[in-house]
């Protein structure tokens, strides 16, 4: 069985650079025994191969040749020398939305450009409605494209490739697109094709998501691989080749906190005032103990959504009990903009215990949390519950509100950053004095001589 | 090629379709530009010749006569004269697709050359009834015309592909184009009969690549005369021979375009 997808072998390729058109004329009516132009290399013998349903990053500063790379795979630049091998199709996010036909409605667009791509009518009429709902656009699926937000153009053209489902998919730079929820939701989708056999390749600067998604990176450099290896080496490779530290993701609004009022925040009503909680999130659970409304404020008690990286913000949980509930329980969950759970726990890992609660009667819980993250978009989720028959970490999901956020951790600091990676573990420093060897009588190196 | 054209048959239909609908987007009237201005445009060469230059065509005496004439010769020149200027930029115009799509290249140039044949069509309908209000009487050779309008396409196809391909490298042959076009059009007996040349050029005539398809379409169309035999061979070799010649310049160039597009 041979299960290698794509092989790339010793490809190059050149351009020709005239300083004036007319001297590719000449060149040609002197059948190439004079030159005019200067030749680019943009890629120079390029080598690797990828197995079924493997990922490879391909990072690289701008320039390098990732483009390149990537349009001679999908075919629309041919190779000046060198051969690669492809099985079954490939599709780019390079190409996203460039068919479409501004006049057109979503839907017809989608069959048009699928067409483009050589697939059959009907293997897009199967999958139609799933691409509908994946875009989530509602009824601009059925408007012509100029009336969509960028926003909505991108969604669409992203559920129509990952509904293609291609042999092999190419991705450019193309997941930092929408917003964060839909951007979990493009993560969670890339995962599932390739645990389902998708070959992928993505080129990226975003270091941070090819670590993620990878298997393996190569790290192009002046068109040629300047290594190659686990996506973790890679990056450390390309962060040092560059001299330059991991860039965070800046905030992509900064909203100032809106509410001076410091006191009362446990109350009832200032909580349901100010609840974050509304009906379009997802929300699941049996019901029993409710989380009727959840307020988000600074460590002043303004109401925010915005928080420096190492400073907290107070999460307020309004719970009320439909039923006698014996060991009630809140907690949140984090995730990053990959839809990776960052972190997760609530009353029950800290072990602080609620009080039994009664039918109709109401509890603020008060989670205070120190965003010790990176800074970027993270969304959380909150929820109820009480333990469960099966285990001390599977709890009874009583009520589940998804999806909310995002909340914003931003960095204004522009010193040395305070830590490295996706989160700050606790560590601590000490440092010992240690006398010098040479006047140590013990150690000393005149005393080992002479052994 | 024709394998590749046909893979895309509904893509370059649905696109040359679209275009004729949306080229004149926003305007009250539309889709109706596409046909109204070459009718305007002969309704002006008509009065200028008939009533000032007081041309007369030999052997028809009918006051329609002329304006037939020039709408037989003039509505497929429009049609080709598209079909080479757009097509010669077609890769330019589609540098977007083509820089990021493996479409084919032909494909964008026969999809302008559909659009103009369409267009054509539509005005072709419009002839034939205008030539029955006028009182002509059709006949089984009419039948012959869309076959001639075809092979003629066939030629600009050609030509526009020819030129797409080399105007991607040498982007002055597009503006040399739209000149070249005119002169070629007054070259050739569209707005004035062939009876008004002197005799050495009618000689030459011969060998202007659009003569046999314009007088056949012509002589049929008001005369009732199908074409003779040495203008049939030349039509067809005009229309296979061009496309496939420049289908091999493709070929050959085929690697580079898209590096400088």
């Amino acid at each position: 069985m041979n299960d290698i997808v794509v092989k790339v072998d010793s490809l190059s390729k050149r351009f020709k650079i005239y300083s004036n058109p007319w001297f590719r004329g000449l060149e040609w009516m002197s059948y190439g025994r004079r030159v005019y132009h200067r030749d680019f290399w943009a890629l120079k013998n390029i080598s690797f191969e990828l197995k079924k349903g493997e990922c490879l990053g391909i990072i690289g500063p701008n320039g390098a040749g990732k483009s390149t790379l990537l349009k001679i795979l999908t075919r629309s630049l041919y190779p000046t020398t060198g051969t690669f091998q492809i099985q079954g199709n490939i599709l780019s996010l390079l190409e996203l939305g460039t068919g479409f036909n501004w006049e057109l409605t979503g839907r017809q667009n989608i069959y048009r450009t699928s067409q483009l791509l050589g697939f059959p009518g009907g293997y897009v009429s199967e999958r139609i409605q799933e691409i509908e709902e994946f875009a989530d656009i509602g009824e601009f699926f059925d408007r012509p494209i100029k009336t969509y937000s960028s926003g909505m153009y991108v969604r669409l053209a992203f559920s129509m490739f990952v509904f293609l489902k291609p042999e092999v998919l190419v991705v450019d730079e193309a997941l930092s697109v929408g917003d964060i929820f839909f951007q979990q939701k493009c993560f969670a989708k890339m995962r599932e094709m390739l645990s389902s056999n998708t070959t992928c390749l993505f080129a990226s600067h975003d270091t941070a998501a090819i670590q993620n998604l990878c298997q393996r990176a190569i790290f192009l450099n002046h068109g040629e691989v300047d290594f190659e290896g686990t996506p973790e080496e890679t990056v450390s490779r390309y962060y040092s080749k560059l001299g330059t530290r991991r860039s965070n993701a800046g905030p992509s609004e900064i909203r100032a906190p809106t509410d001076l009022y410091a006191d009362g925040l446990m109350y009832r009503l200032k909580i349901l005032d100010h609840n974050i909680l509304n009906s379009s999130h997802p929300r699941h659970g049996e019901g029993g103990l409710e989380v009727i409304a959840a307020r988000v404020t600074d460590n002043q008690g303004r109401d925010t959504l915005i928080v420096k990286v190492l400073e907290s913000l107070d999460f307020y949980v309004l719970l009320s009990a439909k039923e006698a509930v014996y060991d009630p329980s809140t907690g949140i969950h984090l995730y990053d903009r990959m839809g990776n759970l960052v972190f997760a726990a609530g009353t029950r890992q800290l072990r602080y215990r609620l009080p039994y609660l009664k039918r109709g009667q109401e509890l603020v819980v008060k989670l205070e949390i120190t965003f010790n993250v990176q800074p970027g978009e993270y969304t959380f989720s909150l929820g109820a519950s009480e333990p469960s028959e099966e285990g001390p970490n599977i709890g009874y999901i009583h009520d589940r509100h998804e999806m909310l956020g995002p909340i914003t951790v931003i960095n204004e600091e522009t010193g040395v950053f305070p830590f490295y990676g996706v989160v700050q573990l606790p560590m601590k420093i000490m440092m010992y004095s240690i006398i010098s060897p040479l006047f140590d009588s013990r150690i000393g190196p005149d005393r080992c001589s002479h052994e | 090629m024709i394998r590749v054209l046909y893979h895309h048959r509904k893509y370059i239909l649905q696109n040359a379709w679209s275009d004729l609908r949306y080229r004149y987007a926003g305007s009250g009237m539309g889709v109706i530009w596409n046909v109204l201005s070459p009718f305007a445009q002969i309704l002006v060469f008509a009065v200028v010749f008939t009533r000032i230059m007081a041309i007369k065509l030999p052997g028809l005496t009918s006051e329609f006569a002329f304006p037939l004439y020039l709408c037989s010769g003039f509505l497929p020149w429009i049609a080709f004269s598209e079909c080479v200027g757009r097509g010669a930029n077609s890769f330019l115009e589609n540098a977007q697709y083509l820089k990021k799509m493996p479409i084919p290249e032909q494909v964008f140039v026969a999809q302008t050359a559909m659009s103009a044949t369409m267009s054509l069509f539509i005005s072709l309908v419009l002839l034939f009834l205008l030539a029955l209000i006028m009182g002509s009487w059709p006949t089984w050779l009419w039948l012959l015309l869309p076959l001639i309008a075809i092979l003629f396409q066939g030629f600009g196809f050609g030509l526009g592909l020819l030129f797409s391909s080399l105007n991607v490298f040498f982007r002055d042959i597009g503006q040399l184009l739209v000149i070249l076009l005119q002169i070629w059009m007054w070259m050739t007996p569209i707005v004035y009969p062939e009876t008004i040349l002197p005799e050495v050029f009618r000689v030459t005539m011969k060998f202007n690549p659009a003569y046999p398809f314009i007088h056949a379409i012509q002589e049929m169309f008001l005369y009732g005369r199908p074409p003779v035999g040495w203008m049939w061979c030349a039509m067809a070799g005009w229309a296979f021979g061009v496309p496939a010649l420049a289908y091999l310049v493709l070929r050959k160039l085929r690697p580079e375009i898209r590096d400088v597009l």
